[in-house]
């Protein structure tokens, strides 16, 4: 479960280890203060969302300090900072070269779109558990759902080879 | 009718159907295991801090008040110091007596 949500954000084996990683450490150092407010599996799936999307803010932040580097640097001919495409472990053979396509299209949406759909799709919650993990009501997450929907139509139509 | 373009686009957007969880490597859970040792040997629980503090605090009273007694104690020798010279005359050698 946690694995496989950082795994959906970071589209990368080592980086969703690291993450894994992190979510547990995370987990054991504040168990103590786990209020029974929610269940411990919404508790669970907050912190490896937000440790995923935090993963995400420092690999961008390293990237673009990256791109400036390669800017000031004369030898370097090929781009260093290539984002492999991302191949879920768990996806149907016949769907892969789809799948690839829609990971790269996912990477595109708003925090809130991406993690709703996320959610959804690749974990296969309901609305009602992602409305308690997000902390907002049922109709919002189906509007972040149907928007998440369209978003990704128009990212993928630019994929689209005739 | 749906476009040939449509039609992919709502293949691609379905792709993830059937998904199933991916598995993190074996080695992973002890890496995880051997993490969380090692942050509990070398983190301190805010009852360790205070009593560090505590302890801290309580040396540095008792050293200022060791120096402030030794400081009372200097200036009564020297008292007594001065008293003897007077009552036995000593005066310093370089002074000519009158």
């Amino acid at each position: 479960m946690v694995y496989n949500t950082a795994l959906s954000y970071v589209q990368n084996n080592e980086d969703a280890e690291e993450v894994t990683q992190d979510v547990f450490i995370e987990l054991h150092r504040s168990l103590d203060s786990f209020k029974e407010e929610s269940s411990l599996k919404t508790w669970i799936y907050r912190i490896a969302i937000n440790k995923s999307l935090d993963y995400l803010k420092y690999r961008n932040r390293k990237k673009r300090m990256g791109i400036l580097s390669d800017i000031f640097k004369k030898d370097s001919l090929e781009p260093a900072h290539h984002i492999a495409d991302f191949e879920h472990p768990g996806v149907k053979f016949e769907n892969k070269e789809k799948a690839k396509i829609l990971f790269k299209a996912i990477n595109t949406l708003p925090e809130a779109q991406k993690t709703a759909f996320i959610l959804a799709k690749v974990e296969g919650l309901g609305n009602l558990q992602i409305s308690e993990i997000m902390n907002r009501h049922v109709g919002a997450i189906e509007s972040l759902l149907s928007r998440a929907k369209e978003n990704l139509k128009r990212e993928l139509g630019g994929f689209y080879k005739e | 009718m749906q476009t040939a373009k449509q039609q992919w686009i709502d293949a691609s957007l379905n792709a993830l159907e059937g998904i199933n969880q991916a598995e993190p490597t074996p080695e992973l859970w002890g890496r995880i295991a051997l993490n969380i040792q090692k942050k509990k040997v070398s983190v301190l629980s805010p009852y360790q801090v205070w009593i560090a503090a505590a302890s801290i605090l309580l040396l540095m009273f008792i050293n200022g008040w060791v120096l402030n007694s030794l400081k009372g104690l200097n200036t009564k020798s020297k008292n007594s110091a001065y008293r003897i010279i007077e009552l036995y005359e000593l005066n310093p050698s370089n002074v000519e007596l009158p």
